[in-house]
């Protein structure tokens, strides 16, 4: 999305607090977002060009209490299929 | 989706594995007609002269020569489960001869379901003096529905002195 121009005619010209307002909204129309490493702190910098997130990676592991288990089934067609699912004793 | 039964299963547990010898009651437990996933393979029983030791086959994929193809001389016995989402199409291929010199001879072919003895397939030919012949090429019985395993046996008789020239196939033609 393009940048929202700031006023420089007219009555609007005169009133500074929206040609800053408009300053502080420009960078949030230029958002990026990166993915960074697991251990990696959430970042986000803020400049006059825009905002950038520094997101750190899920990593995908399995959630701590349950462990990875292999099932077999057969599906609707009549095929062999195999899936993992997580589990998790009742304590 | 039904939960995998097996490896091998009893008329009273769906879930037992491999026996340490091949016995009669523990049936090997196939999914369906699907012989191509090395993670289920399709076994099945078998024991020749209705007495010998029980042997476990693999069908591998689908073929007319390997692993899907048997022949034997004797009467022969092959037995199997199955679990399926839906009824499917046993296919399979046979042949026999008897090789008699003018005695009474007679070749059959039975699949039933060993638990309630309802036939899925019959066939034989008989002749005194004359070889008795039967063959079928791609036939098909449609097996139900089984979300618990379900038996299936398959009988080959020969009443000759001298045997007789069996082949099988499964899945596919001679």
């Amino acid at each position: 999305m393009a940048n929202i121009e700031k006023v420089t005619q007219g009555a609007l010209a005169k009133n500074k607090k929206l040609n800053e307002i408009i300053e502080r909204l420009n960078p949030l129309l230029n958002i990026e977002v990166n993915e960074v490493e697991e251990d990696a702190p959430l970042e986000i910098e803020y400049s006059d060009n825009n905002v950038v997130l520094r997101v750190p990676a899920s990593g995908g592991g399995v959630p701590e209490g349950y462990v990875e288990a292999l099932r077999d089934y057969v599906d609707s067609n009549n095929t062999a299929q195999q899936e993992y699912y997580l589990v998790k004793a009742v304590t | 989706m039904i939960r995998r039964a097996g490896p091998f299963a009893t008329t009273s547990d769906s879930f037992q594995n491999l026996p340490t010898t091949p016995t009669e009651n523990i049936y090997p437990v196939n999914c369906a007609d699907d012989v191509n996933n090395s993670n289920w393979p399709w076994r099945y029983y078998r024991r020749d002269n209705f007495g010998e030791a029980i042997t476990i086959g693999v069908v591998e994929g689908s073929g007319s020569t390997g692993a899907s193809s048997l022949s034997f001389a004797e009467g022969t016995q092959i037995w199997f489960s199955y679990q399926s989402a839906a009824a499917w199409d046993f296919i399979f291929s046979y042949s026999a001869a008897t090789t008699g010199n003018g005695q009474s001879e007679d070749v059959s072919i039975r699949i039933f379901n060993p638990i309630t003895d309802i036939d899925f397939f019959a066939n034989s030919d008989s002749g005194y003096g004359v070889s008795a012949s039967i063959s079928g090429t791609l036939e098909t019985i449609s097996l139900p529905r089984a979300v618990v395993p379900a038996f299936v046996k398959i009988s080959f008789t020969a009443e000759t002195n001298a045997g007789a020239d069996w082949n099988f196939a499964f899945f596919d033609s001679l």
